[in-house]
């Protein structure tokens, strides 16, 4: 794999797993377990090394090695060096042996989703253009953006220096992000503006981040938890909040008292909740499932997603019940790449919430462009900008959410 | 007698005494474990055989035991 052909995982800046691959040359066995065995004493080690067939090797966690360890048969080495310090001088010592090919550290490999390369390019991703996002000359500055999920990788690469509040509703879990949904949802909200080898992913790559960990790290949350999120969010004077979070609803089923108090608090105090319309459907056996809770709020915007050729996700939920079980708007919900925990860094996911926190920021970006856009304002403004498209009200609502001052967009694919 | 954790939501005009009602909760014996002042929401733990004596609370206009929201696994192929 290049650079070239793998734009998104920043290969200029791989990451290590603390061990070092020898590649050894055509020598004995003996000589192999020899030169490691050394390596290891150089380390101040001095573990034996053990030769392991292929297939004992897969069973075995090598992230974790006690001692180097020989792929019989293929020639092949790997010693873990404590604490990864030192890890390029350890190479250079078993690459000045007599008999070793090659010695380096080794590194994370990840499967490349095919699909972000159908729509994305190398400067932004299929969302940030779809939105309009990419030509808006708004960024979000100024604007508190409140995410309520899993949490936040605060240690993540790419959010280095942005100002970032967080506050953890789980008992006994700090905000550490250890699902990677929340990280995800961050990621294309208020992400950054992309880099070297890095596409633009993020909307509002500017805006102030609040992280509010709803959700523990299997993904799983009370409803009271989650009130008490939103209710901090209102209260920390966001004026956006995403959740891309919920349960499905049934046919006929009415919102719930406690969302939609804490929905209309937001408007009245300038904020507005974005939530995921819910991914229950299948639609390509006709089944179009009613939006979940809480999006089925009144005054919680509800958010469908679409793919980059401007289809219905087939799972997005519709606009089935009435009185809030309306779809609001639509936005990029399908091959969705943006942030995910370290190491891995990156992941591409499909999902209402994925569309949802493309809404949130381009929420951040009409709200820079006008204080006077606040709670209900912000919400008629998002309605009146977007883009109509050619499926039911029911299915999309008003359309594909535009960012201000962007050109007009149109599907990519 | 099974411990259940009820979400317990109080009608629009006694938002503004949820607290005063999360203590009537406490009052019954219950455990109350964090109250909602804007939503009007008290998170509470008792047994299986509360949810009548909540339920004739004056103000009480909701009693169900709570719910879970989750997420599925992290996998591109399964909608999130």
């Amino acid at each position: 794999m290049t650079d070239e052909t793998s734009p998104f995982l920043r290969l200029k800046a791989p990451r290590p797993t603390g061990n070092v691959i020898i590649v050894f040359g055509d020598i004995p066995e003996d000589e192999q377990l020899r030169i490691l065995e050394k390596g290891s004493r150089s380390m101040g080690a001095g573990a034996q090394a053990l030769a392991l067939a292929a297939d004992d090797v897969a069973r075995i966690d090598t992230l974790d090695l006690p001692q180097p360890i020989l792929m019989r048969g293929l020639g092949i080495g790997t010693i873990h060096v404590p604490g990864h310090a030192g890890i390029a001088a350890v190479a250079q010592t078993f690459r000045a042996e007599e008999g070793v090919n090659e010695a380096r550290p080794e590194f994370f490999m990840y499967a490349m989703p095919p699909s972000v390369l159908a729509s994305d390019d190398l400067f932004r991703t299929w969302g940030v253009a779809r939105t309009g996002a990419e030509n808006s000359p708004f960024t979000g500055r100024g604007i508190r953006v409140a995410v309520l999920d899993t949490g936040f990788d605060l240690d993540h690469p790419d959010f280095q220096g942005r100002t970032i509040v967080h506050q953890s509703f789980v008992p006994g879990e700090d905000v550490m992000d250890g699902q990677g949904h929340g990280t995800h949802c961050i990621g294309t909200a208020a992400g950054p503006r992309g880099g070297a080898n890095l596409p633009r992913y993020g909307i509002a790559t500017e805006a102030e981040i609040y992280v509010g960990k709803v959700l523990n790290n299997r993904g799983v949350g009370t409803e009271t938890d989650i009130l008490a999120g939103m209710e901090w969010a209102i209260e920390q004077g966001c004026q956006v909040i995403s959740m891309s979070l919920g349960r499905p609803t049934q046919t006929g089923e009415k919102p719930s008292a406690a969302y939609e108090r804490l929905g209309r608090m937001a408007l009245d105090r300038g904020a507005l909740i974005a939530a995921a319309a819910g991914n229950d459907s299948t639609r390509e056996f006709g089944f179009v499932a009613p939006v979940g809770a809480p999006a089925n709020s009144p005054s919680i915007m509800a958010v469908a997603a679409v793919d980059a050729s401007d289809n219905v996700a087939n799972f997005s939920s519709g606009g089935i019940n009435t009185n809030g079980g309306e779809v609001n708007i639509a936005a990029p919900g399908v091959s969705v790449f943006s942030s995910v925990p370290r190491p891995r860094l990156y992941d591409t996911l499909n999902g209402t919430s994925m569309a949802c926190p493309h809404v949130a920021g381009i929420a951040a970006l009409w709200a820079e462009s006008d204080p006077g856009l606040r709670g209900q304002s912000l919400w008629d403004a998002l309605v009146r900008s977007a883009q109509p498209m050619s499926h039911p009200a029911s299915d999309v609502g008003a359309g594909m959410v535009q960012a201000p001052g962007g050109d007009e967009a149109a599907p990519i694919a | 007698m099974a411990d259940v954790t009820y979400m317990i939501t109080v009608d629009e005009a006694h938002v503004d005494a949820v607290d005063a009602i999360a203590k009537l909760v406490s009052d019954h014996g219950l455990t109350v474990n964090r109250v909602v002042k804007g939503a009007g929401a008290i998170q509470a733990t008792g047994s299986d055989t509360d949810r009548g004596k909540l339920e004739s609370i004056e103000g009480v206009m909701e009693v169900r035991p709570e719910g879970v929201i989750r997420h599925p696994p992290m996998n591109p192929k399964i909608p999130q």
